[in-house]
């Protein structure tokens, strides 16, 4: 699957495309408005990864462009702005999803796999990943053993492993994304802890081998051969 | 102190001292000129005596109308008490006794020595320092009287554009988005106030936003680069080679990127409601966000043996969702974070306010800086000291009264609307 990155900042937008590289997709950059502008008209994405502010003009221009030649390409907005006024006309003139800088590559990862399973897989909304069979209208995951009960807060741990499978995640990147703004709580590592316990219980009770990895200090990686 | 009262308290007694000096000193004078007037009379019933004896060479026969009296007694010798005097005398008519001038001569009349005394009843001067006395009272009341009414009336009216100016300076917000407007004076020292205050409100106004967007600006550009910095330190905690004092330092920088990655955040959500960003408000049913956020919550509270006791009545609040959100979120975590193990929250919504409580250090927190940016209670590593001024700035701007209280060993925080 191919990507665009426009994003300014050469550091940054190397970063991310090294990252997503990994998860098998193919990364177009684009650091200024002009070079994004051709590449959007020239190209076929499954995503774009938008900066709003750009050298040479504003992202939310490029996104009217893109509704303009009916391109309907996933937007995922990535903003310094932080303006509540950018976000709303943002997914107003079409974009997916809006994450404000600075932000974990492995939640940037699931966003991406999210706005592009939203915008690939027409009815037939299911994640294959190994052994699991990730569904995601049902929310409901399954081996060949049949259905594996999860809570709410374990599915979305499984699902955010599958967006980033083979790397470290963050136990802060892991908090962030189940809990969001009132996480920051030393106690939240301990319920992170449990849930890995369970989840990882639950997936060997199924017959999946042991994805789940604990890196020391850092977090979890899942491990998919 | 009134200005006025001030004014007042020098004028009054000065006012009075000054009529009583003017009244004593018209009262002496006016007797003066009487008393000199009444002598001439005096001196004149002398004169004309002192013909007729010379002409006459007998004692006249007086025969007076008025109350002079004259009496001639014979004496032997000279006079020693000659000249004017100020005596009593007795007025049959009026049974009174009187205050008289009195004038002694001697005359010779056939070789004879009488001695001439002459006097005439004070009986003006009397009535004349009444008079005066009763005119001085009432002039310095009606003075003061229409001093006070002249203060209460026309000085409040002159004092008007002060006390506007006044008001206007109360309203005044370096960030308000109107000019400050004083009213029009044709004073020039309410002119030149006024000139002032414009020019001191110009200069706060001009300081503030210089401030502000320095602020903004600061954030702005903190934050492309401490995305980089977070996304190598992603890319790097993927090397399989760390050794683990390197996955060491590793673990700990990313941590406190992380928590400056928060800081930031939250610095510009407060910017963000600072700036009145999030105008537009919403009709929420209030009991249903709180349901929400106890579910969200819940998960937090069993790991830390919290209990939470929920009384709720429906209630409709007009405010910005996305703002309520982090208010709640703001005032749950803060009532999680700084309880105790196995302690307790207490949520009450009724019409009009909503209180949570929580159990937690027994001493009350100091009331006039909670809400303060960066104030920590107690040092906490979790905690940037931010929650609370979020908690504050989201309800000033929603028009939310907020207000905390310790009572039974729990911290209150009340918002009524």
């Amino acid at each position: 699957m191919n990507l665009l990155i426009v994003e300014d900042e050469p550091e940054l937008s190397q970063s991310i495309a090294t990252y997503l590289l990994q998860n098998k997709f193919t990364c177009d950059t684009a650091l200024d408005f002009a070079s994004a502008n051709s590449k959007i008209s020239a190209g076929e994405y499954s995503c774009i990864i938008l900066d709003l502010s750009l050298p040479g003009g504003s992202g939310l221009e490029l996104l009217r462009r893109l509704k303009k030649i009916n391109k309907t390409e996933g937007v995922l907005i990535i903003s310094a702005k932080n303006s509540l006024d950018d976000k709303i006309e943002g997914l107003e003139l079409g974009a997916d999803d809006y994450l404000t800088k600075p932000f974990h590559l492995a939640e940037l990862s699931a966003r991406v796999n999210a706005i592009i399973r939203r915008k690939s897989f027409d009815g037939n909304n299911t994640v294959v990943l190994d052994k699991l069979t990730i569904d995601i209208t049902d929310k409901t995951v399954a081996t060949e053993n049949g259905v594996v009960e999860l809570t709410r807060k374990e599915y979305e741990l499984l699902l955010y492993f599958a967006s980033n499978k083979n790397r470290v995640v963050t136990k802060e990147s892991i908090i962030d994304h189940l809990w969001g703004n009132h996480a920051n709580m030393s106690d939240t590592y301990d319920i992170i802890y449990s849930h890995i316990k369970n989840l990882r219980k639950k997936l060997l009770e199924a017959g999946c081998p042991d994805y789940i990895k604990a890196v020391y200090g850092m977090g979890y990686k899942f491990m998919i051969a | 102190m009134k200005l006025i009262t001030r004014y007042n308290r020098y004028l009054f007694p000065a006012l009075i001292v000054l009529f009583i000096i003017s009244t004593i000193s018209s009262y002496y004078l006016i007797k003066g000129v009487l008393q000199h007037e009444l002598d001439e009379v005096l001196m004149r019933s002398k004169g004309r005596i002192e013909n007729y004896v010379a002409l006459n060479h007998a004692v006249p026969v007086i025969n007076s109308f008025d109350d002079q009296k004259v009496n001639f007694e014979k004496i032997t010798g000279a006079i020693n008490n000659s000249g004017f005097t100020s005596a009593t005398q007795f007025i049959p008519e009026q049974k009174k006794e009187h205050l008289s001038r009195r004038l002694v001569f001697p005359v010779q009349i056939n070789n004879e020595t009488y001695k001439v005394t002459i006097s005439e009843p004070l009986e003006g001067t009397r009535h004349l320092t009444i008079l005066i006395v009763k005119i001085a009272i009432v002039t310095i009341f009606i003075t003061l009287l229409l001093l006070v009414a002249i203060n209460r009336k026309v000085l409040s009216k002159i004092w008007q554009p002060f006390y506007q100016s006044l008001a206007a300076i109360k309203s005044f917000h370096v960030d308000a988005p109107d000019k400050l407007q004083f009213p029009n004076s044709r004073i020039d020292e309410f002119k030149l106030m006024n000139s002032h205050f414009n020019m001191a409100a110009d200069n706060a106004v001009r300081d503030y936003k210089n401030l502000k967007e320095f602020s903004e600006n600061a954030s702005h550009e903190i934050q492309t680069p401490l995305a980089i910095i977070h996304s190598k330190l992603d890319l790097m905690v993927q090397q399989d080679n760390l050794s683990e004092k390197q996955s060491e330092l590793l673990r700990s920088v990313y941590a406190s990127v992380n928590k400056l990655s928060k800081l930031q955040q939250s610095l510009l959500l407060l910017t963000k409601i600072d700036n009145r960003q999030f105008q537009k408000n919403n009709t929420i049913e209030l009991k249903q966000e709180i349901s929400n956020k106890i579910e969200q919550f819940q998960e937090l509270w069993l790991a830390r043996g919290i209990t939470c006791k929920a009384m709720m009545e429906e209630t409709i609040l007009h405010v910005n969702k996305e703002l309520l959100d982090i208010l709640l979120d703001n005032l749950f975590a803060n009532a999680t974070r700084h309880n105790t193990a196995n302690g307790s929250i207490h949520i009450q919504l009724t019409e009009g306010s909503f209180e949570i409580s929580n159990s937690g250090i027994s001493k009350p927190l100091d009331p006039g800086r909670i809400f303060k940016r960066f104030y920590k209670g107690a040092p906490n590593g979790d905690n940037n000291g931010l929650g609370l001024s979020i908690i504050k700035e989201i309800c000033e701007v929603s028009t939310i009264d907020i207000n905390y209280s310790y009572q039974d060993e729990l911290h209150f925080f009340k918002l009524s609307w």
